[in-house]
């Protein structure tokens, strides 16, 4: 199921780390935190804009990693890939939880980087299909994805912070989707 | 959610990229999470945005982990904890603060913590006996593990219907909303703590859909409920 040749270019890739990890190697999933780790600190504090929120979503997710590296399959996506969703996913689901709490200093608004974002993307292979898409969409529906994707905020929130009709936001972000899956159609 | 939104492959893949991308609410979110246990194609469809959309990651800042992270990490992996059969250990019984602690009426909770204690004899940990509300026998006990954990156990037999769950909360002193450490497992004992103000902290235990409440808040009955403290 794993293809080593694929993935081990260098013994820090992650997706050697991560087949490391899936044979128990607890030195892998050290290394795969020293050389990711700041990386997807940096997006859960995005997401949860609290430290404590932010440090148990990276928790939560290298024991998912360790748990999970065995299911990691090279075929349906970079190891990058992977990681940064199991990152989200459980930043996510804190930040939902606590909406209605206050436990904490709240990080100060995030500044808008949005359009600037386009020309920080990675100059991958995988990011180029998705600037090139992003580029086509128009300004507005670009910067939606782009914001709701890097802060994980709900509609309602990206609606207040871009003082757009809530609707104007749902379907700017519908069709700025739907035009991103034609263009990234195989 | 679903069920209003059951209406098609293209409604569902918009409905995966909403959800990858992170605009769902709570309660939005949380059908997402259940319809993705028996909608392959749903699955599927989050599994194409997650790739798709991860590049966007790379132009967020870096940002470094409070020192510490890692080896908490370290410690939690599974594999790691050895959790012993519940047995009344020799030093349990020696332990004088123990008994000090423990009256006759509570035999029974004795008994628990007995357990919990042969666990890490030696220190002293934050305890919660939860009970029924209206009544004095205990139904859980809790306790706080070094690495931030707690673990529960039930006193007996629990009776839980077939379509709903256990869900252990957190109540810090001088808040009303309760947070959530997960769902109690059916046999289980290890729940993974949140970081919460642990001394002034109260556990409840509510009464869920399956798979734990959808809204990140009690939407069920508070069935049981204890005050975490010091237990030597």
């Amino acid at each position: 199921m794993y293809d080593a040749s694929v993935t081990s270019e260098t013994p820090d890739h992650p997706g050697s780390l991560l087949q490391r990890c899936a044979g128990g190697d607890r030195l892998a999933l050290r290394r795969l935190y020293e050389t990711q780790g700041d990386r997807l600190y940096g997006i859960a504090l995005r997401i949860t804009r609290q430290q404590a929120l932010a440090s148990d979503a990276v928790h939560d997710a290298f024991i998912n990693v360790w748990r999970r590296a065995g299911q990691f399959d090279p075929a349906r996506g970079s190891a990058e890939a992977w990681l940064v969703s199991i990152v989200r996913n459980r930043a996510l689901d804190l930040a939902r939880r606590n909406a209605r709490e206050v436990t904490g200093v709240e990080m100060p608004e995030q500044e808008d980087d949005a359009e600037d974002a386009l020309s920080r993307l990675s100059r991958s292979r995988e990011a180029e299909a998705l600037r090139r898409c992003l580029g086509e969409l128009d300004e507005e529906k670009r910067k939606l994805v782009i914001l709701a994707f890097m802060d994980g905020i709900t509609h309602t929130e990206l609606a207040a912070r871009l003082r757009l009709p809530l609707g104007t936001v749902k379907s700017s972000i519908r069709r700025g989707l739907q035009g991103l899956r034609r263009c990234l159609q195989p | 959610m679903s069920g209003v939104h059951d209406d098609g492959p293209d409604d569902r893949d918009m409905r995966a990229a909403e959800y990858v991308l992170g605009v769902l609410d709570g309660a939005e979110r949380a059908a997402v999470d259940r319809a993705l246990l028996s909608e392959p194609g749903l699955a599927a469809a989050v599994q194409e945005w997650e790739t798709l959309l991860a590049p966007i990651a790379t132009a967020i800042a870096p940002a470094s982990p409070p020192a510490g992270l890692l080896e908490r990490i370290l410690a939690d992996l599974p594999g790691g904890v050895v959790v012993r059969p519940p047995s009344m250990a020799r030093r349990v019984w020696r332990s004088t603060s123990f008994w000090r602690a423990t009256t006759a009426a509570a035999m029974a909770v004795a008994a628990g913590f007995a357990a919990l204690a042969y666990l890490e004899p030696a220190a002293p940990r934050l305890t919660a006996v939860l009970t029924a509300a209206g009544s004095s026998g205990a139904v859980f006990l809790a306790q706080v593990q070094a690495d931030g954990s707690i673990l529960i156990r039930p006193t007996g037999q629990v009776a839980v219907a077939p379509a709903k769950d256990l869900e252990l909360w957190a109540l810090a002193k001088g808040t009303t909303v309760p947070v959530s450490l997960g769902v109690l497992p059916e046999s289980g004992r290890h729940v993974q703590a949140r970081a919460f103000d642990t001394p002034a902290t109260k556990l409840l235990i509510s009464m869920e859909p399956k798979g734990g409440s959808p809204t990140g808040a009690p939407t069920g009955p508070v069935v049981y409920a204890g005050q975490l403290a010091p237990f030597r």
